[in-house]
């Protein structure tokens, strides 16, 4: 099978929120926990393999691999109904145990030493398919394993398959609440310079959007992990459907984002998703809301919705770069034009001004086998300035603890840092020339901005 | 013509019962005669025999019957076209010695009624009697009855008439009322001179009868070349025969009583009286008679037809008579059209016409055709259109399906319709309504039409797979197996790059089929897969092509779905393909220059020189990767609905016609999206402009990663260089090094910059046709169209970069201005009111 995509899941985040997006993936295509497909699924009409493959026995086994420094996890999922369905080769856990700490640098330092491992896991799961389209990696840019470990896989990913996409989910920490990992401004730093750099496509999941949605949205007074991830696999599962489901388009992750990514640094995307449902509220008082393709574009470009927490745009000269809707159920195409054209009556999205930009809407197909509560579902990836106030807040952050040289300590411990912290200064100049690309995005010259001239 | 002995017999008996009192006496006498005269050595003799019987007779009466008589037998020996003449004679005879002849027609004849008489008289009291007659002669053929007729009454009434002649005083008038009578039957007799004014115009009044008798007679001749032809104009001539039958009875008649009976029998003026009714009947079957000169088939059908609606119940009456009549051949051949797909049309008289030479792939659309002008006039253009369609999916279940020809469903349909019609000896069914009246045949027809071409559509879906050759055409030809297409072109793209002439389709076949298997298609069932082929089709221009411009898919069908697909959708298809297979060629193409980017980004950290370039390259290569997307968008989503009713249309297995209908719409719509539309030749050459400058950025955008590669290359070398040089201990860089890299570097530099100017030029040309092609676009009356124009510049981006596309020829601008034109036209038009 063409175009398949290696899910790589990094640290106690990561497998979280991989762990729901496969379950998700499983019941889309009608696969058992154990990986048999059920006697009501048929072949044909959705593409199972670009996400599994089919074992000797016929058993459904995810293109997955599951990396943790530490057992906790990855025993909850070994231990879950799910656990037949891995490929136990694939599931690496550290024979030391102990985690990275949620130090960076010891999980970069420990991805140095077991890369041999994981990349041997690696290259065997690329050399069984065909013709590989790219990774997926999940994971979280505020801890030790996802961020550390992540940091050093993403580098050499592009090393060792540079032809090969790379795509991260990557969950951004909470910045409305005060974290216990006090290192969190550091590893966000850290892992940030290397989405920039090494990672093609990184799909934004701000953990305060998250949990602001979980409670705004959803009235979950406190949302568990399982809750927001739900939404998160929600959002995995929406955004490769036009992968799964094949129609006239995008049905390979270049089309997907190579219109989303003008040039490419550019590539954060958040991501929206409407209408969202919690499992409780099913139950209790199932809400008749209305969805119409206008209703869902519309409640798409609102804030509200979006994965993302946006410091409000003070200056109003943010814009779209560009935007995707990817919209699922029984739409009327007519309906899309009409709705685009009330979008721009009410001028609900500003576009860039250095080029032509619109918001291309795919319509795919659903899942057979699950009910859906509302008639359209709609995600949007968009790639926007505005963006750039989230690496802000990082740099902000990160600057706030290191005026004060806090908690540095950690890091020169590991060899990476004994010498200097070089890499903290190249990281934050490569993070503010992104931030300073996102910002030049918004304005007319653009094409012709020079980082060198804006930095003097 | 054979009717069969009971049949003969029980026409017989009905004669017998209305002509005399003794039935059963007659009957006897008249079966004994007829068969005693089917003895051939007797015959001569027999006629012999017979003869003198009726010289005798008639001599009793008069002589010059007499001499009559010889004259009309010796014309009927001669003419041979009574063949059981012996027979008939005898019959005649025995008829006229059974005695009260008079007796039947007495009451029917007592001057009151003869104003009201020959309305019931004609169609309730004697119609019975002149079936029978008509059955009885027509075992002659046609001059008999004429013949007959003659010998039969007007004889007899003329003997009468001498008589009455006779012992009627008042010589003057009788000889004119008899005069009057036969003038009613054509017979030229003198003028009367002599009479007084209101005679002579009661007398012409009568005559008028004798002209339209002739006019009627002239009509029914076979010689006169008006009578209309085929089988259809039989019918009609035959029922206008009866009619004068039934007339000739009438005059007989009357003959009889205005000159037998006394106390002011038979006055010229009781004769006026009862012609009023034979007249009013004579003058419209003449004009009937008048208007189907030269006609035939259902043209005749339609021209009867227009008397049925006549006002006047009574030429309604008889219209319907006549036109049951005459459409009885019809009923046979829709009969066996519906039923059986067969056309027995010797004088082409049937609506649907045969065309021979239509090879089987063609059938459905040529082969039978209506002829327009022999729909009768009571058929509805779409029954008609129903009742080609119902025969045609018989014939296309025998012929293209080879199905058997067992008892099909829509039969049934067609029995309660046509059984009760064709079964009985009576056209004209107990309710009174003729077939093609009857308030079935709409919904009957309408019926069958929908079981047989449910049938077809049942055996097109089941056994040749009807709904899977649709999808796939739209997978494969339209590119809907998103995931096929993509590995296909992978696998394709080095093969393809090649000059087309060094190309072959079994190479390519190969590939198909590795495509095939690595994607959902392989799950499509063998009869799709065997029918996907890859064709080259070379350019005639002699161009040097390569492998992308000849390349196609083809997908081939056979037997009766060629008939859904003929040759001019496959090669729709197929321009279809080629220009959807272009665009995500380009798009294709595109990607990969975003990938190659991409990946050279990575390596680009210590080359500051290229960022601006490589930035501008990407922005115009996303706004190009746009555009394609929106024409995908557009092309994909705008025939959506079209197909959705198509195979709704096939699921719910409407009939063919329609089928091809909502296919061919389908198909148009993909066209005119896909801008290969005749309606859109404009702009399909400037989609051409704008498709061939992003192929050339694609190309640009090579060359430009390939020098900055080999830049890269040579950096990395001298990097490599230096490190071994110091390992060495020897200087790292020498002079001379460092002046060949600064030349290099230099010729570097120039590259960009000439890479630069290329890219500024093309862009400002790329725009251009951009701007174009959006402005054709908008001002585009496909209105689908114009909101592809709305799409393509959804952020304004190009309106701002270009005058030309600022509001007058904006979408909604043009509506606005339409509105204006509008209301500006009402106000002049109220302005010229007030005047």
């Amino acid at each position: 099978m063409p175009s398949e995509m290696i899910t790589l899941q990094l640290g106690q985040c990561g497998n979280q929120i991989g762990f729901e997006f496969w379950k998700q993936l499983c019941i889309e295509h009608g696969i058992s926990p154990e990986g048999i497909l059920e006697e009501f699924a048929s072949a044909g009409s959705d593409r199972k393999d670009v996400f599994f493959y089919q074992a000797d026995d016929d058993h459904y086994i995810p293109r997955a691999v599951l990396l943790d420094l530490e057992p906790r996890v990855i025993h909850t999922i070994m231990n879950s109904p799910y656990s037949k369905l891995y490929n136990p080769e694939n599931v690496y856990l550290s024979k030391h145990g102990g985690g990275a700490g949620n130090n960076w640098a010891s999980g970069f330092a420990q991805g140095e030493k077991l890369n041999e491992e994981v990349f041997d896991i690696i290259n065997r799961e690329a050399d069984g398919s065909d013709n590989l389209e790219g990774f997926v990696l999940c994971h979280s840019i505020a801890g030790g394993t996802g961020s550390g470990m992540g940091s050093y896989i993403l580098e050499h990913l592009s090393d060792r398959f540079p032809k090969k996409l790379v795509q991260t989910y990557s969950v951004f920490p909470n910045l409305d609440e005060i974290s216990d990992v006090v290192v969190q401004p550091y590893n966000s730093l850290l892992t940030l310079k290397r989405l920039t750099e090494s990672a093609d496509c990184v799909m934004v999941l701000d953990n305060t959007a998250l949990n602001r949605i979980a409670s705004d949205r959803l009235h979950i007074q406190n949302p568990s992990f399982a809750q927001i991830n739900t939404l998160v696999s929600t959002i995995m599962s929406a955004s490769t459907a036009t992968l799964r489901y094949p129609s006239y388009m995008n049905n390979d992750l270049i089309s997907l984002v190579a219109p989303l990514i003008p040039t490419p640094r550019l590539h954060f995307l958040m991501t929206g998703y409407t209408p969202l449902t919690a499992d409780h509220e099913l139950n209790t008082a199932p809400k008749i809301r209305k969805t119409t393709v206008l209703d869902v574009m519309q409640r798409l470009l609102q804030p509200k919705n979006m994965m993302v927490s946006l410091s409000p745009d003070r200056t109003n000269q943010h814009c779209y770069i560009s935007i995707l809707n990817i919209i699922q159920g029984e739409v009327d195409p007519s309906q899309v034009h009409k709705s685009l054209q009330r979008i721009r009556e009410r001028k609900l999205a500003s576009f860039i001004p250095w080029g032509p930009a619109s918001i291309q809407v795919a319509l795919s197909r659903r899942s057979p086998y699950v009910h859906a509560s509302h008639k359209v579902s709609g995600l949007l990836l968009a790639n926007h300035t505005n963006i750039s106030s989230l690496f802000d807040r990082c740099l902000q952050q990160y600057d706030k603890l290191r005026k004060r040289e806090a908690f540095l300590e950690v890091f020169r411990k590991e060899p990476m840092f004994k010498e200097s912290l070089e890499e903290f200064d190249e990281s934050r100049s490569v993070v503010d020339d992104l931030v300073q690309e996102y910002q030049a995005a918004a304005t007319p010259d653009y094409v012709h901005w020079n980082p060198e001239s804006s930095q003097i | 013509m054979d009717v069969t002995s009971n049949n003969l017999a029980s026409l017989l008996h009905k004669l017998c019962v209305s002509l005399s009192p003794d039935p059963d006496g007659a009957y006897e006498l008249a079966v004994s005669y007829l068969s005693s005269t089917s003895e051939k050595t007797r015959s001569n003799l027999d006629e012999k025999l017979l003869c003198q019987k009726i010289q005798s007779r008639l001599t009793n009466i008069s002589t010059k019957d007499v001499d009559k008589f010889n004259e009309c037998h010796t014309k009927l020996k001669t003419s041979f076209v009574l063949k059981q003449r012996v027979s008939i004679l005898a019959l005649l005879l025995a008829l006229s010695e059974a005695p009260p002849q008079s007796e039947s027609t007495h009451q029917l004849f007592p001057i009151p009624q003869l104003a009201s008489m020959p309305s019931i008289g004609f169609s309730g009291g004697t119609s019975s009697s002149s079936k029978s007659t008509i059955g009885s002669v027509s075992w002659g053929s046609q001059g008999a009855p004429k013949h007959v007729g003659s010998n039969q009454s007007l004889p007899s009434n003329k003997s009468n008439m001498a008589l009455v002649l006779q012992t009627n005083g008042q010589l003057n008038d009788s000889k004119c009322v008899r005069d009057a009578v036969l003038a009613a039957t054509g017979v030229k007799t003198r003028g009367l001179s002599s009479e007084s004014r209101p005679m002579q115009t009661l007398y012409s009044r009568i005559a008028h009868l004798g002209f339209l008798h002739d006019r009627l007679k002239e009509f029914i001749d076979p010689n006169s070349g008006i009578m209309p032809q085929g089988l259809m104009g039989e019918g009609l001539v035959s029922s206008i025969r009866d009619e004068l039958t039934e007339y000739y009875r009438s005059v007989a008649l009357l003959q009889s009583q205005a000159c037998e009976g006394d106390g002011g029998g038979g006055t010229l003026r009781r004769v006026c009286v009862w012609a009023q009714e034979p007249l009013h009947r004579l003058t419209w079957l003449a004009s009937i008679a008048h208007t189907a000169h030269h006609k035939k088939g259902g043209e005749l059908a339609s021209c009867v037809h227009r008397f049925v609606r006549h006002g006047d119940e009574r030429v309604a009456t008889l219209a319907r008579r006549l036109l049951t009549a005459l459409t009885y051949p019809l009923l046979l051949m829709l009969t066996r059209w519906l039923l059986h797909g067969e056309i027995d049309d010797p004088y082409n008289e049937f609506f649907i016409e045969s065309r021979s030479g239509v090879p089987i792939d063609r059938m459905w659309h040529d082969k039978y055709r209506v002829r327009e002008w022999m729909v009768p006039s009571f058929m509805s253009r779409e029954q008609a259109a129903q009742i080609l369609a119902t025969g045609k999916s018989v014939v296309f279940m025998r012929e293209a399906c080879a199905d058997e020809p067992g008892p099909s469903d829509h039969a049934h349909h067609l029995q309660a319709l046509l059984k009760s019609h064709t079964g009985g000896s009576s056209s004209v069914d107990s309710a009174g309504t003729a077939w093609w009246e009857a308030e079935g045949l709409r919904a009957g027809v309408a019926a069958a039409h929908t079981a047989a071409s449910q049938r077809l559509l049942a055996a097109l879906t089941t056994h040749h797979h009807l709904l899977d050759h649709l999808a796939a055409h739209r997978r494969y030809l339209l590119l809907a197996q998103g995931d096929f297409v993509h590995h296909l072109m992978t696998l394709l793209r080095d093969e393809l790059n090649k000059p087309a002439t060094s190309l072959y389709v079994h190479n390519l076949t190969c590939t198909l089929e590795a495509a095939v298997r690595a994607t959902n298609a392989q799950f499509e069932p063998p009869h799709v897969l065997a029918r996907l082929h890859v064709n080259l089709y070379p350019n005639c221009d002699g161009r040097d092509d390569c492998g992308w411009d000849v390349f196609a898919l083809q997908y081939r069908v056979d037997g009766p779905l060629g008939t859904l697909f003929p040759a001019t959708c496959a090669a729709k298809y197929r321009a279809l393909f080629t220009q959807l297979w272009r665009v995500k060629r380009i798009e294709y193409g595109l990607h990969d220059a975003w990938r190659e980017h991409t990946i050279l980004q990575k390596r680009l950290k210590y080359m500051p020189e290229v960022w601006g370039l490589m930035r501008r390259v990407s922005c115009l290569r996303a706004e190009a990767l746009r555009l394609c997307g929106a024409l995908q968008e557009a092309s994909c989503v705008g025939a959506e609905l079209a197909w959705e009713e198509l195979v709704a249309a096939a699921a719910e297995r409407c009939d063919l016609d329609r089928l091809l209908r909502l296919h061919h719409r389908a198909l148009d719509r993909h066209s005119i999206h896909a801008m290969i539309h005749h309606t859109t030749q404009e702009l399909q050459s400037y989609l051409g402009n704008v498709l061939n400058e992003t192929l050339a950025l694609r190309s640009f955008e090579a060359t430009l990663h390939n020098g900055i590669n080999a830049e890269l290359e040579r950096r990395e070398g001298i990097e490599q260089m230096k490190a071994e040089r110091v390992a060495r201990g020897e200087y790292a860089f020498t002079a001379a090094d460092e002046a060949q890299d600064k030349e290099k570097r230099k010729i570097f530099h120039q590259f960009l910059a000439s890479r630069k100017a290329d890219l500024n030029v093309w862009a400002r040309t790329y725009r251009g046709h951009v701007t174009t092609l959006i402005l054709k676009l908008a001002l585009h009356t496909e209105v689908s169209l114009q909101t592809l124009a709305f799409r393509l510049d959804y952020s304004d981006f190009y309106k701002r970069g270009d005058a030309k596309l600022h509001e007058p020829l904006t979408y909604q601008h043009k509506r606005l201005s339409e509105i204006g034109l509008n209301l500006a036209k009402s106000k002049i038009f109220d302005r010229t009111k007030k005047k």
